[in-house]
């Protein structure tokens, strides 16, 4: 019971090479792609450290969820789940690169905000909270707090004398500590890292959404390596029972998934707001995202609903562990379809001026309806009703090209340069260029890359201690788990 | 069977003398005796009812009118009403249903009369929208059907119609899986009774079970199937009750958090009612035994969870309309907080996020007195949060002339105060002849969560330690239990 996992040179060296595969990927897109500042590289890597630091901190979560509601049967793979944060040390300092990149105005992922001219354009409110410093401020917290405390819980969590009821408790007093902190954290994370790069949209749901994508990458990496350290002899003692639950997790959190997918999905679709749907038909627009947005719901969704729903299915190792290896890749692609499409087909900043000009209507209208005795200027009435003509007529423009990215960004450029010449400078650079916007080589160089990373800080933080705990008060019935129904 | 279980787990069964007899006895005995205090609040809550009743009768006679609703609040305290006994309702089939998924042994004390609950609360619900049609006896034509009215089809681009299905398929399974599960005890009851009568109307409630193995093998199997299909019907039902908000364009209502919040909001008070009724029924019936304190610091548990996560979805809409620029949005939430409805959004603050907080700390968990205060105040913040939902976004709409104030009529208050009269009424009936809780169920955590069984255990390890500890008691443990 008191087995240690081995980090053997053998399975370093596959790591190695995923990992140098990876590296060629991120400079190969560096170098072949330096349109937009290279935003191809930037969102590979934005996107992977993201993504794979969530699946990190989700793995803590899962089981601090799991000492609160006295889960017995978890104990055998405790470990295995916890250390699936070994990453978030990594993907912490990657954060970091990418927001000091983002303060050198090294990449234009965060453009709307970090260039002060655009930020000029954006409502007021919004301004304030993409403050770069105070953005940069928010990041920072975030990993200091996943790695500091993550470590701490993790800590609490391996104690070597779990079975004495104070040191049980204290687990308990960190894993709610870390739910707390975790719950406020990762939603305001996944506006800080995702959703502001269109900062334009606004979804309440979002940081939810987010938490259930990784969630289910989560319980797959958790499936796919205790099945791999049982291939290498490791973990007798988990059985099909399991790896059973698991899976049911899995599944849980894919239809979890597709039920926050809809809701956004369906409700800003039925509202038609523009505001909202926004989002929707600059990806749709775009036939390779459109093409992935579609992908990925039917990886995620239906497909582990048509494969794993069943009983037999989730307890046979091939079929579940197939299952994992798809459903990985699918909330990768969910990420991609996040990020992929701002940062790589960059549009003028001609929206954040519609944006503005709504505004100055909106309060226009309000200071009437008070009866409020001061006009408004005149002279910006017109240059209001101008913007929104203008943006009228390069929103016929995008419609008529039918979707054609490059056509639609270069419109948009020469109507935002017409529209707003004396007011936005410089905007000649970042307009009409489209850099690659697809699912390539090079993003799935990069996705193997970061997974040789991830697994390699997994098996680094796995071998330092023993596979299991044998002082876990429920192990015993961890080793007797056997489930019964569905 | 899962016969070992850590002893860092508390008894689910408190009580050394018990044994299958006595939990069958202490269980039916309520079924077998009128308690005292029963017929007075029976007067009570039957008047209650007739109260229900009779202001549904003004209502239909009077006409919508005899509620408090103006041009501007079209809805008011039908739709929070409605709102309010759909989460209310929403406890039983979560208990049932997720709760066993996840393996909660807790939920055996309490499933039966939370599921008695919600199907009460879901009868309460369904009232409000089917009297708010104005002309009831229009009532079937929300069902869509070809009719001679032309091609007049229900419209099924609506939530409202959703809803209809939702509802009415939710109450279909509860009612089921809640039935189901009692054959078997309707038969235990059957089988102790004295009368001729008696016997003869509880076999028939029991359709004549008698137990065999094939018995139990079909009901354990259509229990599964029922979970599995409610597990899913729990979430959409307040889900769609949630799109009836956000489908629409109003200002605080179309947002995209509305579905899971509004299911967890629903988790959360549902989970206070039930606090509520069993602390009195486990008082009044000497149940204390099987609804411990250890029952009732789990379900604070999921009480702070739930209302951290209703918490968290208040203060991530607030910050997304401050954070949207959306000039509407944004008024609308001002207006919620510090608006001319500011008292109400101040009770569903402090009752919904701020009191459940006291949870995390394990004294208050276990305090009866505390529990059973804070259970009121959670079902109190609640009725507020879809009052203020819905109120405050409707009384200040987009054209400040047509702003207006919503004040309820006494045929409102009745309505409202007349349906809890109508839920208690047939709580009260369920407790007096119904066995409030599932007594095959609690007996099949008998061998693994009871203080016998946990006691038995240790004198076992103790005998095997090499110290005398006599006989055993029952014998109640599993041979290969170690």
């Amino acid at each position: 019971m008191t087995e240690r996992f081995e980090f053997t040179d053998g399975i370093k060296k596959t790591l190695y090479i995923l990992m140098v595969v990876g590296l060629v990927g991120l400079l190969g897109s560096f170098i072949l792609y330096p349109e937009n500042q290279h935003s191809r590289f930037w969102t590979n890597l934005l996107i992977n450290s993201y993504f794979f630091t969530g699946i990190g901190i989700f793995g803590i979560f899962f089981v601090a969820a799991n000492t609160l509601g006295y889960s017995g049967w978890i104990s055998v793979v405790k470990r295995v789940v916890m250390s699936l944060s070994g990453f978030v040390v990594v993907g912490a300092v990657l954060t970091l690169v990418i927001v000091g990149a983002s303060y050198a105005h090294l990449h234009n992922l965060y453009d709307h905000w970090m260039i002060e001219d655009h930020r000029k354009l954006l409502d007021v409110t919004k301004q304030t909270f993409y403050n770069p410093t105070f953005w940069a401020a928010r990041m920072v917290l975030y990993v200091v707090l996943w790695v500091v405390l993550g470590n701490r819980v993790v800590k609490a969590f391996s104690a070597k004398n779990m079975n004495d009821k104070a040191v049980y408790k204290w687990s308990k007093l960190w894993a709610a500590l870390w739910i707390l902190v975790f719950a406020v954290t990762e939603s305001f994370a996944s506006w800080d890292y995702v959703m502001c790069i269109d900062p334009h949209w606004y979804s309440t749901l979002f940081g939810w959404y987010n938490f259930a994508s990784y969630g289910c990458a989560a319980f797959a990496f958790s499936i796919l390596l205790v099945l791999f350290l049982k291939s290498r002899g490791y973990l007798a003692q988990v059985n099909e029972n399991h790896i059973h639950d698991l899976g049911k997790f899995m599944f849980g959190f894919s239809i979890f998934w597709t039920y926050l997918w809809f809701s956004q999905f369906m409700l800003q679709w039925y509202g038609n707001m523009p505001e909202d749907t926004n989002y929707w038909v600059k990806r749709f627009n775009v036939p390779t995202l459109k093409f992935t947005i579609f992908l990925a719901l039917a990886l995620n969704f239906l497909f582990p609903l048509l494969v794993i729903l069943k009983r037999g299915n989730k307890r046979n190792y091939k079929i579940i562990g197939f299952a994992s290896v798809v459903i990985i890749f699918g909330h990768y692609l969910d990420f991609f379809n996040m990020v992929a499409l701002e940062p790589n087909a960059v549009e003028t900043h001609h929206a954040a001026k519609h944006e503005a000009s709504i505004q100055k209507a909106d309060y226009t209208l309000l200071a009437e309806n008070k009866g409020a005795k001061e006009a408004v200027a005149a002279a910006e009435a017109v240059a209001t009703t101008e913007a929104v003509a203008a943006t009228d007529a390069a929103k016929e423009e995008v419609h008529a090209t039918e979707a054609h990215v490059e056509h639609a960004a270069e419109a948009h450029g020469e109507h935002a340069t017409e529209a707003h010449g004396e007011h936005t400078e410089g905007h000649g650079e970042h307009a009409a260029v489209t850099s690659y916007v697809g699912l390539g080589i090079f993003e799935l160089m990069v996705l193997a890359g970061f997974v040789g990373a991830f697994l390699f800080m997994f098996f680094n933080t796995l071998s330092k201690e023993p596979l299991i705990n044998e002082s876990d008060p429920y192990l015993k019935e961890s080793l007797r788990h056997h489930v019964e129904y569905a | 069977m899962h016969a070992y279980e850590s002893d860092f787990r508390e008894p689910l069964i408190n009580g050394l003398d018990k044994n299958y007899t006595k939990i069958t006895d202490d269980i039916v005995g309520p079924t077998e005796r009128t308690y005292k205090g029963w017929w007075p609040l029976m007067i009570i809550f039957g008047a209650l009812a007739g109260l229900f009743v009779f202001c549904l009768g003004w209502t239909v006679y009077y006409g919508i009118g005899a509620w408090g609703l103006n041009k501007t609040v079209d809805w008011a305290w039908d739709i929070t009403n409605f709102v309010w006994w759909i989460g209310i309702g929403h406890a039983g089939t979560l208990i049932s249903a997720i709760l066993l998924l996840f393996r909660q042994r807790f939920r055996t004390g309490i499933n039966r009369a939370a599921e008695a609950m919600t199907i009460f609360a879901v009868i309460c619900a369904g009232m409000f929208p089917v009297f708010h049609m104005g002309r009831v006896w229009m009532a079937f034509f929300i069902f869509p059907y070809p009719n001679t009215r032309g091609p007049l089809w229900v419209n099924f681009n609506s939530p409202l119609l959703w809803d209809v299905f939702a509802i009415s398929t939710y109450f279909t399974v509860s009612l089921l899986f809640w039935y189901s599960g009692l054959m078997p005890d309707f038969a235990t009851i059957r089988d102790r009774a004295n009368g001729k009568t008696r016997k003869w109307i509880y076999n028939i409630l029991s359709f004549g079970w008698t137990g065999t193995a094939k018995q139990w093998q079909r009901f354990e199997s259509l229990s599964l199937v029922l979970a599995g299909l409610s597990t899913p019907l729990v979430l959409s039902v307040h889900t769609i009750v949630s799109f009836d908000f956000a489908t629409s364009v109003i200002p605080g209502w179309h947002t995209t958090i509305f579905p899971p919040y509004f299911v967890a909001g629903a988790i959360f008070s549902g989970f206070a009612m039930v606090e509520t009724l069993m602390l009195i029924v486990r008082k009044v019936f000497n149940l204390e035994d099987y609804i411990t304190v250890n029952h009732i610091e789990s379900m604070n548990k999921i009480i702070v969870l739930t209302g951290s996560i209703v918490g968290i979805a208040y203060i991530t809409e607030m910050f997304i309309a401050w954070y949207s620029g959306y000039l509407y949005e944004q008024f609308a939430f001002y207006n919620r907080a510090l608006g001319k409805y500011w008292w109400a959004y101040a009770w569903m603050m402090s009752c919904n996020v701020l009191s459940p907080q006291l949870y995390w700390f394990k004294p208050f968990r276990r305090n009866l007195w505390i529990t059973f205060i804070l259970s009121i105040f959670v079902n109190i913040g609640m009725w507020f949060e879809r009052f203020v939902i819905i109120v405050t976004s409707l009384a200040d709409d987009f054209l400040p002339s047509s702003w207006n104030y919503f004040t309820p009529t006494w045929v409102d208050m009745g309505i409202y105060i007349g349906s809890i009269g109508l839920f208690m009424t047939l709580f009260l009936l369920f407790c007096r002849f119904f066995p409030v809780i599932a007594i095959a169920e609690v007996k099949s955590v008998f061998r693994t969560s009871s203080e016998v069984a946990k006691r038995e255990r240790a004198l076992k390890d103790e005998k095997q330690n090499g110290g005398f500890v006599g006989h055993t008691t029952f014998g109640i443990l599993d041979k290969d239990d170690k």
